[in-house]
């Protein structure tokens, strides 16, 4: 298969001025930059939403005098950010801290098909490899019957309440703004109906199928944790209930990433 | 999940954005909608709100029995741990602790009470145990 590694940029930074000069080379050249940010500094987030969470990311396409142009997945419309603020977002700390990179492809790279069958296929491979296969227990399918677990032992030592704090954050992060809802997985079902059109392969079509079906199992295992967190499901049967959803879940993902890779790609 | 089953609830969100859902259409397909939230994950936002805020009211109290300096307060005021104040002002986290002790706090230098400051975004002088009236924020 003819390689089409990405032969844009991908940089991080130790100074701010650095950082923006490079960021400001790219603008004049017209090319529209990626840029991981930090959103408790984001100025045009919603205050709720305004935690240290450092994994955001948006595209800075121009400047004008002395505001940046920013199109942020979150929001429906274009936004800007002021230098200061932008600088700020870009070297936000704490986990994960953005140190400032930024990411573009290469200047006048013409997509064509070859590219995204290749692209989708390197993708798929990944996704595999990362869910049945990567090393150790906190990740992966296995990940999740790590939490199964954890949720039990949580209740035992930490008590109803605590837990269902941890529950509630859990569905915090797979619900969020940004992931389609389902934890990503509606998403990633998209993603497998669309690269049929590319890959001319039907059993795509019935994976996708599974992956819609993990992430409805995904949905209804929050709607449990709401009834936990919100203190009306306090029993540990409850608790056993949640824990038997993930673990359900984890074979539902298993078995499609498993067929997954049985696909000749 | 079908597109006619995205939740329309009321959330935070409302006079802001919508969020862009992932759902299936009639025909089977994939396709995307808009939700103006929905009541879980509210729920699960607002508890994360409900813990933060009795967290900064607990260091407030600590604050006011001389248990604890200020830097807790304007610490969880600020949704940060000891990880994340360190990154920012470039102390150590034991450095921090010590700071944490009122008997240490004290005997701070106006430099290193600039730097928290600045991070919390405070006055230096609100920073200071006699002057600390968290009622201002």
């Amino acid at each position: 298969m003819q390689s089409f590694r990405n032969k844009g940029d991908k940089k991080k930074f130790r100074s701010e001025s650095e950082a923006q000069r490079i960021l400001d080379d790219c603008l004049i050249k017209n090319q529209p930059v990626g840029c991981q940010v930090g959103v408790y500094y984001l100025t045009y987030f919603p205050k709720e939403y305004r935690f240290h969470f450092n994994a955001h990311n948006l595209v800075v396409y121009g400047k004008t005098d002395d505001r940046y142009l920013i199109s942020d997945p979150v929001m429906e419309d274009t936004t800007s950010l002021t230098e200061f603020d932008l600088n700020r977002v870009r070297f936000a700390k704490g986990p994960l801290a953005p140190k400032g990179q930024l990411y573009y492809p290469q200047i006048e790279n013409i997509v064509s098909d070859e590219k995204i069958v290749y692209a989708i296929k390197r993708g798929i491979k990944q996704n595999i490899r990362d869910m049945l296969y990567i090393p150790g227990p906190i990740a992966g399918v296995s990940g999740i019957k790590y939490v199964a677990k954890k949720i039990l032992k949580w209740h035992d030592r930490l008590g109803a309440k605590t837990t269902g704090l941890y529950l509630a954050q859990l569905v915090r992060m797979q619900e969020e703004i940004g992931t389609g809802g389902g934890g990503f997985r509606y998403i990633y079902a998209a993603f497998l109906q669309q690269s049929h059109a590319y890959l001319k392969n039907d059993s795509i079509i019935k994976i996708a199928e599974q992956f819609t079906k993990a992430g409805d199992m995904w949905r209804d295992s929050a709607i449990q944790s709401a009834g936990i967190f919100k203190g009306r499901l306090t029993d540990r049967a409850d608790f056993v209930n949640m824990h038997d959803r993930l673990m359900q879940i984890a074979e539902v993902e298993k078995n499609a990433f498993t067929d997954l890779s049985k696909v000749k790609l | 999940m079908n597109k006619k089953d995205i939740p329309q609830d009321h959330s935070a969100l409302v006079n802001y954005i919508k969020e862009l859902c992932y759902a299936v259409g009639e025909d089977g397909q994939y396709t995307t909608a808009n939700s103006t939230g929905w009541d879980v994950k509210t729920n699960a936002l607002n508890l994360a709100w409900q813990d933060i805020e009795q967290r900064i009211v607990t260091a407030y109290s600590q604050v006011k029995n001389r248990e604890v300096s200020p830097i807790l307060y304007y610490m969880e005021l600020r949704l940060m741990d000891i990880g994340i104040l360190s990154a920012y002002t470039g102390f150590w986290k034991w450095t921090i602790k010590r700071h944490l002790k009122p008997s240490v706090f004290v005997k701070l230098d106006n430099k290193v009470l600039l730097k928290y400051a600045l991070i919390f975004e405070i006055d230096v002088e609100d920073l200071k145990t006699e002057k600390f009236n968290a009622d201002k924020f």
